[in-house]
């Protein structure tokens, strides 16, 4: 047996989404650049609500399972600037949308079985690792391998 | 071909020559079940004995969203064919769309009812398959068999090696099943056998072929060998095309 997250994260990363630059876990920015949205890894909670289940008999070196867990991500559309940015929320929706799209078009993902979004999306200002100020907000992955 | 657990979502079905898949939700249960006959001695046996009678196979209830696309929209194809038997093709991709070696259900089955619901606010169908169709019994009873030809359009004849499906040959016949999605012309669809798997070791599989058949209609059809009938190891889909520049089609052989 073996997990696939590493491989999975690999796989995100590398998915097509104008205009987005997307991280692997291996290549996080500590500062987040300003030149495109950028999705990233959430560093402070990257992978959650993990669901193991038995299939088969067996132990777990041998049993089929499936494995359920969530990729959480942070978007940084764009930094925060002094004024009413409002267009910069419009940006921030459409930037989503394309993401979702991309998330819910995968035929297969390389280490995956299945990829889904998940969780509630709130667009609103979020804070980058440097503690900069971004528009952006959280977006959730289900994740579901098999095992064995 | 891979192999390995799979998901409902690259299962795929063909009901008589058209593609449901995308107005499916689910097939089943695929169900081949042996009546048990008891023929015990009592007056003799330890414990009962029995032996498998006939068996009963089906495809089970088709579940699906109620879509009235002309043509081949399910609710224009199944709406219709109620009291009539259908040849169903139930594809199992692994982890993937199917590909040929996969696993298929297949047979002509009975379509006993088709139900149009409420269903969490959509409006849904509920078509239950019965058993075989007595109307086209054949002399196999395993509806489990493998995919030659997922469904895609076809232009050439077929220069590749096949799949080993089985790991031997054997010699107690067959059937095959096509569906003709789509095509212009006629064409000849064909299973074609071998000891080796390279082009050259393939030729047909006598008696599996649906002969020339106009592919520019929707058709369905199931082929079956004599029992007895020896099939080599490998196997692959074969076409020659008549007045046809392509052909669109699925292709399911058993082995008994």
């Amino acid at each position: 047996m073996a997990l696939a997250i590493a491989t999975v994260a690999d796989s995100i990363s590398k998915l097509s989404v104008t205009g987005l630059t997307i991280e692997d876990v291996d290549d996080m920015s500590v500062s987040i650049p300003t030149q495109n949205p950028t999705l990233a890894p959430r560093a402070d909670d990257y992978i959650s609500n993990m669901e193991l289940i038995y299939d088969s008999q067996g132990s777990g070196d041998v049993a089929q399972m499936t494995f359920r867990y969530d990729l959480n991500y942070r978007l940084y559309y764009k930094p925060v600037g002094s004024g009413i940015e409002l267009e910069a929320f419009d940006g921030l929706v459409d930037m989503i949308a394309l993401i979702l799209d991309a998330v819910i078009g995968i035929v297969n993902l390389t280490g995956a079985v299945e990829t889904i979004p998940t969780g509630t999306i709130r667009p609103g200002i979020v804070v980058a690792p440097d503690g900069t100020l971004h528009w952006g907000c959280d977006l959730s992955f289900r994740v579901m391998e098999f095992i064995n | 071909m891979a192999t390995g657990r799979t998901l409902n979502r690259w299962a795929r079905v063909y009901v008589a020559g058209y593609d449901l898949s995308c107005y499916s939700r689910t097939i089943g249960p695929l169900v081949a079940d042996y009546n048990a006959a008891d023929v015990t001695a009592d007056m003799c046996d330890a414990v009962r004995g029995y032996l498998p009678d006939a068996p009963n196979i089906s495809p089970g209830t088709l579940n699906g969203v109620m879509d009235n696309t002309a043509t081949s929209g399910l609710h224009v194809t199944a709406s219709t064919w109620p009291g009539t038997g259908k040849i169903v093709t139930a594809a199992l991709g692994i982890r993937a769309a199917p590909a040929a070696g996969d696993p298929v259900f297949h047979g002509q089955f009975q379509l006993n009812s088709y139900q149009v619901l409420e269903s969490g606010g959509a409006i849904t169908v509920t078509a239950p398959f019965g058993n075989y169709d007595e109307t086209a019994i054949i002399n196999h009873n395993k509806p489990w068999g493998v995919l030659l030809h997922a469904n895609s359009a076809v232009t050439a004849v077929n220069a590749a090696a096949g799949i080993d499906d089985r790991g031997a040959a054997s010699s107690l016949g067959g059937y095959m099943v096509y569906h003709v999605l789509a095509g212009d012309g006629t064409a000849t669809i064909k299973v074609q056998d071998a000891a080796v798997n390279n082009d050259g070791g393939f030729a047909d599989l006598s008696g599996a072929t649906t002969g020339v058949i106009d592919c520019s209609t929707v058709s369905s059809g199931i082929v079956a060998l004599a029992i007895g009938a020896t099939v080599r190891q490998y196997l692959r889909w074969q076409v020659v095309l008549g007045t046809a520049s392509t052909v669109t089609f699925v292709l399911s052989f058993t082995r008994t």
